[in-house]
Formats: structure tokens, sequence, C-alpha cells
């Protein structure tokens, strides 16, 4: 009987925890090989062969069409460069110059990465075509609920946030000495508890 | 006491195994989502575009909303498959997945010789008889080879406004997506 209830505990165990925990990993963690640069982070390897089985349970799970190496690289930041979570009820300015590609695209999500915004018609993406830019080429976007001049993108509601920048023909991943590489700063310029 | 202390011990590297087993079985065993959506949504050989609203939350941040994107699903047993669109101007980028949804071949518009998409995706056997033969079909042609039979292509045009609306919808209008019989 005690034999039983050791045999019982173990196997409990087992596979409670191996399955929940491979349920949330793999739905939550993108997998290694990651490269971050300030706040920004991006998985040059995943959707291809290279990638490790993380990311491949996560992109099995997910459907996400993975971008090619020739095609561009999606960065992703969640915190603001005070390592605080971005959030909907927050302002926000983005700033800074953008590493070398021939387009790229910026845009904010909640969480789940499900396009925000309280109205339909929200300015939920900017790119490289239509921003305006100072005389030594940097950028600023002012990510707020209401409209502001010059660059803007819109935030509003409640929860978590996320700026997901793809840069398009880019040799970002593959440029060595990376130190070099800076990535716009996102500044929080104040919060509405409304 | 130490029996439990045991017992419980044993259940954590059993959990530890169940982990792995299940994070690296689950691209083989379980449905690809991608894959999936592709199937249900794209006829074989039918030029066909993916609406950013139709994926699913999860999905959805991998197509650019400032993108259009066309997919073109293929089955290399039937034979070799050619894409072919024309575009005017616009940056396009495209990638090749296979059924397992990993990208085996990308390219964007810098790499194409003129404003012509022309990709063909070959399996080995056919890659062979390309090699060998240099089929006049192909001569002109991007050549990505495929390790399984199933897959899709992705090509995705720049649409940061709607100006490049007629733009995206040309290469719409002309790719084509064919079987080369070798």
């Amino acid at each position: 009987m005690r034999e039983f209830f050791s045999v019982f505990i173990a196997l409990s165990i087992a596979l409670t925890l191996g399955i929940t925990s491979a349920y949330f990993v793999s739905r939550e963690f993108l997998g290694f090989g990651s490269i971050q640069y300030g706040q920004w982070t991006a998985w040059p390897n995943a959707g291809t062969s290279n990638s490790d089985p993380y990311s491949k349970a996560h992109a099995a799970r997910t459907g996400k069409f993975a971008m090619g190496s020739a095609e561009g690289l999606v960065f992703i930041a969640t915190h603001d460069d005070q390592d605080t979570l971005l959030k909907g009820n927050c302002n926000y300015q983005f700033a800074g110059k953008i590493p070398a590609a021939r387009y790229w695209t910026l845009r904010i999500t909640d969480g789940q990465f499900v396009r925000s915004g309280p109205t339909q018609t929200a300015e939920y993406a900017v790119s490289s075509t239509s921003v305006l830019r100072d005389k030594d080429g940097k950028i600023s976007i002012n990510i707020s609920k209401n409209i502001a001049a010059g660059n803007w993108l819109q935030n509003g509601g409640d929860g978590n946030r996320l700026l997901i920048m793809t840069l398009y023909d880019t040799s970002i991943a593959t440029v060595t000495g990376a130190a070099t590489i800076t990535m716009p700063q996102i500044k929080n310029v104040g919060c509405s508890n409304d | 006491m130490t029996r439990f202390v045991y017992s419980t011990f044993v259940g954590l590297i059993g959990a530890a195994i169940v982990h792995l087993l299940i994070i690296f079985l689950l691209p083989t065993l379980s449905t690809i989502k991608s894959w999936n959506f592709i199937l249900e949504n794209a006829d074989a050989f039918q030029p066909t575009e993916i609406l950013v609203n139709s994926l699913d939350e999860n999905q959805n941040y991998s197509l650019d909303p400032l993108f259009r994107h066309f997919v073109c699903r293929y089955d290399l047993s039937e034979g070799a498959v050619k894409v072919t669109a024309t575009t005017s101007d616009i940056f396009w980028s495209l990638a090749v997945f296979d059924s397992i949804g990993t990208t085996i071949f990308s390219a964007n518009d810098r790499i194409a010789a003129n404003s012509q998409i022309d990709l063909a995706v070959l399996n080995p056997k056919q890659l062979r008889f390309v090699r060998q033969n240099s089929p006049e079909e192909t001569s002109a042609s991007l050549i990505a080879s495929a390790t399984t039979d199933q897959g899709f292509i992705l090509i995705r045009a720049f649409v940061p406004d709607s100006s490049w609306q007629p733009a995206a919808s040309k290469i719409l209008e002309t790719m084509e997506c064919s079987t080369l019989e070798f």
C-alpha cells in the first residue's frame, strides 16, 4: 500500500507539473536565440530550420507566419525605458533613430498581439513612408490617447500594450559588432487613472 | 517521510521528462496551426489573399496590417510549382513555408531581376532534373528547394496608404500559380 502511495505521488507530480508547464511555456515563451537592443527583442531564428525546440513548439501552437531572413525582422517591446510594462492608459514618447532598413512599420497592440485602440479608426500603425523626421533624421512619435501634433499613434483603454516594430530588408540580424546599434527609446510621459 | 521526499523528487524528474517530451513532440504530433489555416483558406495552386482580420489573435501579429498578403498553396507531388506576378515599384517580399510552418526560402524585390516575381519551388528530385536539363520554364526563376512536398508561398506587398492599393492589387491580379511538368 505504501509502495502504491509513493508511485501515485511521483506520477501525479510528473504528469500535472510536466503538462501544465509545457502548456504555458509553449504558449508564452517565444524561444531562445533572441537578440535584444534596449527594450526591443527580436527572434531572428524564429520559423527557420535553425530554431530551437521551444521556438518550434511555440510556432506550431500559435500558428504564426514567421518572417524569412530576406524579408525582415520583427522587434517587440513590452516595457518602457524604466522597465515598467507598457500600459493602455499611459502616454509614451517613442524617440530616436531606427536601424538601417529599407522600410519599417510600427504598431501598437494589446498584450495578446491584438490591434488595440478605443476606436475602429484608430491610428494604430505608422510606417517609414509617413513619419516626419527632424533635421538629423531622428524620429519622435507620440503614443497617446488624444491626437497629438507631429507623428501620432493612438493608445487608450486598459491593460498591457506591445509595440511591434518590423524592419524590412535589413541586415541588422547578421551585423556583427551589434553594440553600435541603437534603438528608439520609449519614454513614459504620464499616465491617467480614469 | 524520507519515502515521501523521495517520491516527490522522482516526480519532479518525471515532470521535467514529460515537459521536454511534449515540447519536442508538439511540432510533429500536433496539427500545425498556420498550415491548417492555409489548408482551410486557400485551394492548391489558387492565388488567394489572406485578410489580417480572418486570423486569430495569436497569428495576426506576424502579418503586418500595413501589408497585403497573397498565398499560393502547393503540392510538389503533382509537379514543381512556379509562381509569377507582375509588380510595379512596390516593396514586396516573399517566403516559402513547408507544411510544418518553417520558412525554407525568402526573397525581396531587390533580388528580382525586373519587375517580375518569378519563383519555382522544387523537391530534390525536381531540382536534380532542373540542374541537369536547365528547362526553359525555370531559366529566369528564383529556385527554392523544398524537402517536403506540401507547403505554401506567402507574398507580402507594402501598402502604407491607400494610394498603394492598385499596385498591390496588380500583384494579386497577375499572380499565377502553376505546376511544371518535367
